[in-house]
């Protein structure tokens, strides 16, 4: 079961190309959606999760057209948006509970048990008569992903599911990502570069409404080897090749170090160093931002 | 700092276009209003004001700033909460609050920014009626001249202080509350005050309504603007505004006390209780803090979170169940709910006071009357509701950005809409249930016990769902279309004014008003009658329509905030993807609207106000020349008529005979008839039509021999007056299943100045010449007609009339014989005296009660008395019979014979509300006297829960039963003063019958009880028609000849003595009755009074009926000392002025002196000496010697003039050196 994306173009009233011909072809596993604000990932996942429609293209999950059909997808699919909010006043329990009608799960002793499971799960049960508009940015995000599970979905899209979170429950988050990912397909939405290579087989980068880049991360870091050079602020590009470009100005320990594309090296100062999925983002991206 | 911030805040308002739009409507509704009062729309007119007056006086102008702050409420509360909340709105509380502005300067400037905001859209509103008093087309003559206080003065005192009263008050609540449902609360708390102080007109409370109603409202409605006289409310006005501007500043004042510029209120002023009253209104910001361990435990079990793939529907139907309990929790649950419907209950409670009120007396509960108030007082809360809520349930998701989530869930549009509505729905069946148990307590704590529930339950639960469904149809539309709430909120509040206040009166057509249909009014004798049918055929096709709402907003509501597709694309889209529904549903409606307008427009007639106008002129335009040609009178009118309750139907024949009574021969008749309901007209003599005009009804024949002086000649025809499928206003309400009120419609001879147009500026609108709308009783020949617009007044009657066998019927007469035939049973009425050519004929399945009238000495035949009614109605029937044996007795006794053997009072059903007075025939409406609850009649102490202060089955039996002499053996000429003898008359009959049974006293609570409405009509209605002296009367001034004329002939009749009062009444009977073409004006009367009274008594008695004669009075001093022999002194002075009203409206002093009563009580109540003193205007200082202690001095205890002012006249003594 798959994802097949063509095509898709979404340009809003302001004027906006928030999707630009966008395709993409999903197999099951974690799919990493990368890309800066405004690139057009969330209108993308809010578009696989049925809750716009594009002005041109098509999505089809198997024999299902998402656009068309959205009432087949919804049966299996789980979504995490961006930004969320709550009912005011109404517990995680009953929240969740109601959630887990909606979605299907009629049997109430099956509803209790899954409610309290997923409550266990993200270590939310202590504080479930709570009224969820109350809990803390990561609490509340552990709701919201306690929520997607529900129904067990094969499609289920995280639009930056570990905003908020500290290390600790990112890195917990995503080995339950990683675990569910066995035979579902997982889309998530990101900007941080890392969860995308420690977890996804495949992805793609996006920027201005197009992808730049669909791949495994370890074929875009591959494609680099040998074409990165780290150097100083004080290094000076004397030899740049016609491609190559400046991809990232970081600090180290209060040192600004400059990242360069290029074929060869590009100058005194400036050392040969291995890629990683950080380079190859910038590099789809066209260089520095 | 403040000055700029101020202005800053303005222009972000005034850059709003919702400002401007505001602004243009509020002048376009001034500048409309101008032009529906003087020119009038194509088909609709509204009168406001009367043909003499200005438009722009100062009193209209006050109701027009009042309005216009009226009108304003929604667009105030708006843009104070906006200017209060908007940081919160947009999240933007930090960075403002953090800015360094201190709270006084931002609350100041938003305050200000709010205010001036709306100062310039009152404005607005006076623009456009400037505008459209100088547009060249409007006539000048409607205007008087403009002053700058005749516009500034309301403003300031109305409009400004409006402004800031409301503007503080949803400021204040949005400051502190920051939540959009408070304001809609405040709206309706608002409203609901004014609209209980307007209803509360009893004199004790008068004062207070006047103070306590926000607005100004009832002082713009009780306000006296006419140059030349006093503005008597001047106390009033000035008090009301100054509490109300003080309250509105006080809470103000509070609020900022109280306001924090912080994200959260810590310590609020007003102690902990209102801060925790405060508190549990706001939504709490207060955060958990995160303190379990900081990863997710245990493994993911995903078996447990398996849903179902393919549901059954009994799966579906519990998610459906589900969704449906959320909702409904999401409403009731809702403190906002819980607020509103706790006030609305509580007014509820407040208006049950007036079940069934009048004559100052409730009538018993009985369930048609609670659920008339019930609903009437609840309808503006069922709306508020369901506009509130429906708005609160498509926007919710949204709102809170719960979208996301829910909307990627597998519930389908449907589903989620269908919860959503059944939520609201059931939210109103609770309400509707508890108004029903309310309903239902009112009802046992008034000792009434009949609940006929299964009205309730029709009402409430049945035709009460249909307008529910309706309406929230429509909302469910207006917020799934609309881009944001607010939107909504206006289209859906100016819906509500639109529908109130304006759709019946520009649109007229019920098919044009949204969930219009003809009224129904249930009422005992008949059920829901015979508008039932027509009733749901109009609803049933609204229900179309709204179905048509609810599909499309189905397609159109947005389960997740995302840019939608154009409106035009998702219609098209939708109806193509299932083109067959939407076409069958669309052809269901188009049928349905061909249906009723087939049955209101071909079948029944559709005339709106301004064609009949046009048909009046054209009448007299054509046919105004026949007005002096000399024509034949009807002398006898036989009939012999079949009523078909159920078909709805009379038919039969009529015959009139015609005798020329002129001194020529009479060549030509005219007769005027309607010829859809009279045929087959047939006269004795050869006769050539001449004229068929059918369009009005007029119909000329040519008699070939001439009828000579004196001679006679019968013209007899076919009556067939039925109705085909329904009207418009639904079926016919006077011909129906059980009580059945039915007028012949006789035909008329020669031509009918009554049928005339009347109104000078209409007229010469119509291009038809100056006519007086009135006749003045000095014009020549003005005794040749009577009231009733005829020559020969006084005819031979027979009527013998065909029911079904279980019906009664009845005609004016004695019944002669009655028989049954061929399944149907017939009544003979006839008369040995002639009776009034005023005819109508009633039928019903009646209880009958009866009792005969014994003369105390034989000068007199017994008469029969009935009473023909429901059998539930036996309440007063007793009463309804004494007062008919005692009138009997007083009448006979005073005026002269009954010529009847028998007396009727016919119960009908409450289409109409009055009871009216035919020969021997009394119909009475089942909604006046026959539910009254009097048994707490003579209780002082009764809580004005179940009020009886006047027993009027009784006292309106009495005055029905006068007309049988006055009206009936003396009718008046057609010339003001008219009603005076026929109504003022009776009024005074009557009071005699009701004196004789509940002696002084009960006269007291009468005379005060008229007194008090002939001042509230007197000042509502001055304008319109302005007031004449009582002998001089017009037809419509019932504050006159009703309520000033049974106090004014009261005080007369005690002034120059009962006797030679009586005596007069009767020399005037004598001479006047049953005379044809010798029709009495009040000139005749007056003679006729003064050659009884005596000398000393003429100018009393001419100041009290030929003049307009005005008393105020101030009590100075009133104390009381105790002499040595146990008698007690009162010495006392009050301040004392009389006025007359000129005919111009102009008042003057009265010099000369004024005998008023001046009576002395005990703390019982008990009278210890009433004196007549005369008084000058000016100081006035007396002393009165008492027998015993007195408690109260009451300033004419019988209320025999008419004064100025609405003022309490008791004044309690104090004992000297005590003051």
């Amino acid at each position: 079961m798959g994802l097949n994306i063509e095509n898709l173009t979404k340009v809003y009233k302001n004027g906006t190309k928030a999707l630009d011909g966008v395709s993409l072809k999903l197999k099951p596993g974690m799919f990493g959606l990368l890309g800066p604000n405004g690139a057009g990932k969330s209108t993308l996942m809010r578009t696989l999760a049925t809750l716009q429609s594009p002005d041109k293209g098509s999505v089809t999950m198997d024999e299902i057209n998402v656009l068309t059909q959205p009432m087949l997808v919804r049966k299996k699919l789980g979504y995490l948006p961006q930004d969320f909010g709550v009912y005011p006043g109404t517990s995680a329990e009953t929240l969740l509970d109601y959630f887990a009608l909606l979605k299907g799960l009629t049997n109430e002793k099956q509803r209790r048990e899954c409610v309290s499971h997923l409550l266990n799960l993200v270590n939310l049960y202590k504080d479930r008569k709570k009224a969820v508009s109350q809990y803390s940015g990561g609490m509340r995000q552990r709701f919201g992903v306690a929520q997607a599970l529900i129904g067990d979905p094969y499609l289920l899209i995280v639009d930056e599911p570990t905003a908020g979170l500290d290390p600790m429950e990112r890195r917990r988050l995503n080995a339950l990502l990683n675990e569910i990912s066995q035979d579902r397909l997982i889309i998530l939405s990101t900007h941080i570069v890392s969860d995308v290579w420690d977890l996804c087989p495949d992805m793609a980068i996006m920027s201005r409404g197009k992808v730049a880049f669909q791949g495994a991360p370890s074929n875009a870091v591959s494609a680099l080897k040998d074409k990165i050079w780290e150097g100083d602020k004080d290094a000076e590009c004397a030899d740049l090749g016609e491609d190559a470009q400046l991809l990232s100005t970081r600090l180290r320990q209060g040192i600004n170090v400059s990242r360069v594309y290029s074929e060869r090296c590009p100058g005194k100062r400036f050392t040969p160093v291995q890629p990683d999925l950080q380079d190859a983002y910038f590099k789809a991206l066209g260089g520095a931002l | 700092m403040r000055a700029a911030l101020i202005k800053a805040e303005l222009l972000t308002g005034l850059k709003k276009p919702a400002f401007w739009l505001g602004a243009v409507v509020l002048a376009g509704i001034t500048f409309a209003l101008v032009h529906a009062i003087t020119i009038g729309l194509p088909f609709a007119r509204i009168q406001l004001i009367g043909e003499e007056f200005a438009v722009n006086s100062m009193r209209n102008m006050d109701i027009l700033a009042t309005f216009v702050s009226w009108l304003m409420i929604f667009l105030i509360a708006n843009i104070f909460a906006f200017q209060a909340n908007r940081d919160f709105a947009y999240n933007a509380q930090a960075l403002v609050f953090s800015s360094g502005v201190s709270k006084l300067t931002f609350v100041w400037a938003r305050f200000t920014a709010a205010f001036t905001q709306c100062l310039l859209l009152s404005l607005a509103s006076f623009v456009g009626f400037i505008a459209a008093r100088f547009m060249p087309y409007i006539d000048p003559s409607y205007f008087q001249a403009d002053s700058l206080g005749l516009y500034a003065w309301p403003f300031l005192i109305k409009t400004l202080p409006n402004i800031f009263i409301l503007g503080a008050v949803f400021f204040s609540l949005n400051l502190l509350l920051r939540n959009q449902l408070i304001n809609w609360v405040s709206v309706m708390a608002l409203y609901l005050l004014s609209i209980a102080m307007l209803r509360m007109n009893e004199t004790d409370w008068l004062a207070f309504a006047y103070l306590a109603e926000p607005l100004g409202i009832k002082l713009a409605l009780a306000s006296r603007g006419i140059e030349g006289e006093q503005f008597v409310y001047d106390t009033y006005l000035l008090g009301n505004r100054l509490i109300w501007i003080s309250v509105a500043a006080l809470i103000m004042v509070c609020s900022v006390l109280s306001f924090k510029l912080k994200d959260e209120a810590d310590s609020l002023f007003g102690g902990k209780v209102f801060a925790r009253v405060l508190h549990s209104f706001r939504r709490s910001k207060s955060k958990i803090d995160d303190l379990g361990s900081d990863y997710m435990q245990s493994s993911l079990d995903r078996a447990l979170l398996q849903s179902i793939n393919v549901l059954t529907w009994k799966q579906n139907a519990k998610i459906w169940l589900g969704s449906f309990r959320f909702e409904l929790a999401q409403i009731v649950l809702n403190r906002y709910f819980l607020l509103l419907s706790f006030l609305g209950f509580f007014y509820l409670f407040w208006v049950s006071r007036l079940i069934g009120r009048s004559f100052e007396t409730n009538t018993f509960p009985v369930t048609y009357a609670v659920l008339d108030i019930f609903q009437g007082a609840f309808g503006l809360f069922f709306f508020a509701i369901i506009v509130l809520f429906s708005a609160e349930a498509l926007w919710r998701d949204r709102e809170n950005k719960v979208d996301g989530i829910t909307g990627s869930f597998p519930i389908s549009e449907n589903h989620y809409l269908s919860a959503k509505a059944s939520a609201l729905l059931a939210t109103l069946f609770i309400l509707n249930t508890v108004m029903m148990l309310g309903g239902i307590l009112v009802q046992r704590v008034k000792g009434y016990f009949d609940h006929e529930l299964d009205l309730y339950v029709t009402q409430l639960f049945g035709l009460g769902f249909i307008d529910f469904s309706l309406l929230l149809a429509l909302s469910f539309f207006v917020f799934s279309l609309v881009r944001n709430k607010y939107q909504g909120y206006a289209v859906m509040g100016a819906y509500y004014l639109f529908d109130s206040f304006a759709a019946t009166a520009l649109l007229q057509h019920n098919l044009l008003i949204f969930g219009a249909a003809p009224t129904l009014t249930y009422s005992d004798l008949n059920g829901f009658g015979p508008n039932l049918v027509p009733y749901l055929i109009f609803k049933a096709f609204w229900c179309l329509l709204a179905l048509w709402f609810v599909k499309a907003s189905v397609w159109v509501w947005q389960r997740s905030e995302t840019e939608r597709a154009p409106l035009i694309s998702v219609l098209k889209t939708n109806i193509v993807a299932n083109p067959r529904r939407s076409l069958a549903l669309t052809v269901s409606i188009a049928l349905g609207a061909s249906f009723i307008l087939y049955h209101t427009l071909v079948l029944n007639s559709f005339v709106i106000a301004t064609a009949i106008e046009k048909k009046q002129a054209l009448y007299e335009e054509t046919y105004r020349h026949f007005a002096d040609e000399p024509q034949v009178d009807i002398d006898k009118l036989s009939m012999a008529l079949e009523i078909e309750p159920d078909a709805a139907r009379v038919y039969g024949q009529m015959s009139a005979r015609l005798t020329n009574n002129s001194n020529t021969a009479i060549h030509h008749l005219h007769v005027e008839f309607d010829p859809e309901k009279i045929h087959s007209v047939i006269f004795e003599r050869e006769t050539q039509t001449v004229l068929n005009d059918e369009d009005l009804g007029v119909f000329r024949w040519e008699l070939m021999t001439p009828l000579m002086p004196g001679e006679s000649m019968i013209m007899s025809m076919a009556l067939d007056d039925h109705q085909t499928g329904f009207a418009n206003s639904g079926r016919r309400t006077d011909v129906v299943n059980n009580g059945t009120f039915y007028e012949p419609p006789i035909p008329r001879i020669a031509y009918q100045t009554g049928r005339e147009l009347t109104g000078g500026r209409r007229r010469s609108a119509l291009g038809l010449p100056d006519k007086p709308n009135y006749i003045a009783r000095d014009t020549d020949g003005v005794e040749e007609r009577s009231f009733l617009g005829l020559e020969e007044s006084f005819i031979e009657l027979d009527i013998i009339i065909g029911a079904p066998l279980d019906q009664q019927a009845f005609a004016p007469g004695d019944l002669q014989r009655s028989w049954q035939e061929n399944g149907r049973a017939y009544f003979h009425y006839a008369s040995d005296e002639k009776v009034l050519n005023f005819v109508s004929i009633l039928s019903g399945r009646y209880q009958h009660s009866q009792a005969t009238w014994i003369p105390e000495n034989n000068n007199h035949q017994a008469v029969e008395l009935s009473v023909y009614h429901h059998p539930k109605h036996s309440a007063n029937i007793d009463a309804m019979l004494e007062a008919s044996k005692l009138s009997m007795d007083e009448f006979t006794r005073r005026f002269g014979p009954y010529p009847h053997n028998q007396l009727r009072i016919l119960e009908f059903p409450r289409y109409a509300t009055y009871a009216q007075s035919f020969a021997a025939n009394i119909p009475f409406s089942e909604s006046i006297g026959f539910i009254a609850d009097v048994r707490n009649i003579d209780d002082e102490s009764t809580s004005s829960f179940a009020q009886a202060t006047i027993d009027y089955p009784f006292f309106v039996t009495a005055h029905e039963i006068a007309h049988q002499w006055w009206a009936h053996q003396l009718i008046a000429a057609d010339a003001e003063g008219a009603n005076f003898i026929v109504e003022s008359l009776s009024q005074y009959s009557a009071l005699k019958v009701y004196e004789r049974k509940y002696g002084a006293t009960g006269v007291k609570k009468l005379l005060q009880y008229y007194s008090n409405r002939y001042g509230i009509a007197r000042n509502n209605e001055r304008e319109l028609n302005r007031e004449r002296p009582l002998l001089r009367v017009r037809d419509g001034q019932t504050y006159v000849h009703y309520s000033k004329g049974i106090s004014a002939l009261y005080a007369v009749s005690e002034q120059m003595g009962e006797g030679q009062f009586d005596a007069a009444l009767r020399a005037f009977l004598d001479q006047y009755s049953y005379k044809n073409r010798e029709y009495p004006t009040t000139l005749q009367f007056i003679d006729i009074l003064l050659s009884y009274a005596p000398n000393d008594t003429h100018d009393y008695v001419k100041e009290q009926l030929e003049q307009i004669t005005l008393i105020s009075y101030t009590p100075k001093n009133a104390v009381y000392q105790r002499q040595e022999d146990f008698t007690y002194t009162v010495q006392a002075s009050i301040d004392f002025n009389k006025q007359f009203q000129m005919d111009d409206g102009s008042l003057i002093d009265g010099n000369t002196e004024t005998l008023v009563d001046i009576g002395f009580y005990n703390s019982k109540g008990e009278e210890i000496l009433v004196s007549q003193t005369s008084l000058k205007n000016g100081h006035n200082a007396f002393q009165f010697e008492l027998p015993r202690k007195p408690a109260n001095m009451i300033i004419e205890p019988y209320y025999k003039w008419q004064e100025s002012n609405l003022i309490k006249n008791t004044i309690a003594l104090l004992p000297a050196g005590n003051e």
